[in-house]
């Protein structure tokens, strides 16, 4: 059974709300941070699959027809809208909302998408933000390029650092809790096998002793129809 | 009063039956639910399945013997009935 909210731990709770799309700063309560995922959650079910799908073909994810939503939403969560060039106005609103800002119907498009990508860096997912910037960085250091033009500063070179490796975990996470999701279906299928296979025997098992309680009826009947005969007959005889 | 082996016998055959085929479905009627009256969830469980699995018995199934015990009653109801005409 699904475990509510307040039942998970602090560790937990931090992973639930990474996967939705925002960190736990350390001094928020348990109860703020339980809020904020309820509010994350609830705008999340008004958008529906297809939504978040068209949203991710946008950003150039392959989608399936038999991703799961919670999938789409874990990647929706993972791309990068520094940029939000071709995604269409309704996507756009979906977009802010699902990042909590604020807007109204009347907002113009332009300053939607300008808040967007204003508060990108506060939401991106770390990959993401991290990948652009070190990989670029990375291509120029091995291409050998001139180290004063590239070297980027101390700061700016461990915020990448930390960038990189959080990257490194999230991607590996993402990938245990893929991994051990399609392991858990496999066993789920493999349980379910097992229990229609038993049915089966239940079934054969059932139709035979049933079948056996009423033979035991019969021949008691066929015994008392004989004796039934044999009286009729001595009563004839006898008479 | 006469007395008659035969009917002795056939008055005591059915006494003997019948107690013997009471005794018989009490004792399985009593195994049956001491096996399964616990109050347990798997218990629920277990007699749900078992309710289920009744239901799920076919006139294809049992038809056969029940035709044959439809006959064998028939033949004894008639064979019953007979005994009047006879003296």
């Amino acid at each position: 059974m699904a475990r509510t909210l307040e039942e998970l731990s602090d560790v937990e709770l931090r992973g639930v709300a990474e996967d939705i799309g925002f960190e736990v700063g350390r001094k928020e309560s348990r109860t703020d941070v339980i809020a904020r995922i309820r509010e994350r959650r609830r705008v999340i079910n008004e958008v529906s699959r297809e939504e978040f799908a068209r949203i991710l073909r946008w950003a150039g994810e392959e989608v399936k027809d038999f991703h799961a939503k919670d999938l789409l939403v874990r990647r929706f969560y993972r791309v990068n809208f520094r940029r939000t060039e071709g995604l269409s106005e309704d996507d756009l609103r979906i977009v802010a909302r699902l990042h909590g800002l604020e807007f109204t119907d009347d907002t113009p498009p332009e300053e939607i998408a300008q808040k967007v990508e204003a508060t990108a860096k506060r939401w991106t997912n770390v990959l993401k933000r991290a990948s652009g910037r070190v990989v670029g960085y990375i291509a120029k250091k091995v291409a050998g390029a001139d180290d004063d033009e590239m070297t980027p500063p101390e700061e700016e070179e461990k915020a990448v650092s930390a960038s990189l490796r959080k990257g490194f975990k999230a991607a590996l996470r993402f990938s245990m809790d893929d991994y051990i999701k399609e392991k858990l279906d496999e066993i789920e299928a493999r349980i379910d096998r097992k229990l229609d296979e038993l049915d089966r025997k239940m079934d054969d098992w059932r139709t035979r002793e049933v079948r056996h309680r009423l033979r035991i009826i019969k021949y008691t009947i066929i015994a008392t129809v004989v004796v039934a005969v044999i009286s009729i007959l001595y009563k004839l005889l006898s008479g | 009063m006469d007395f008659d082996l035969f009917y002795f016998w056939r008055r005591l055959l059915a006494v003997v039956v019948g107690i013997y085929c009471v005794i018989v479905t009490a004792d399985r009627a009593i195994g049956y639910w001491r096996l399964l009256h616990g109050g347990e969830r798997h218990w629920g469980y277990a007699r749900r399945y078992l309710a289920i699995q009744l239901l799920r018995v076919t006139w294809r199934d049992v038809g056969w013997e029940l035709t044959q015990i439809v006959f064998w009653l028939g033949a004894l109801t008639t064979l019953v009935w007979a005994h009047r005409f006879v003296s």
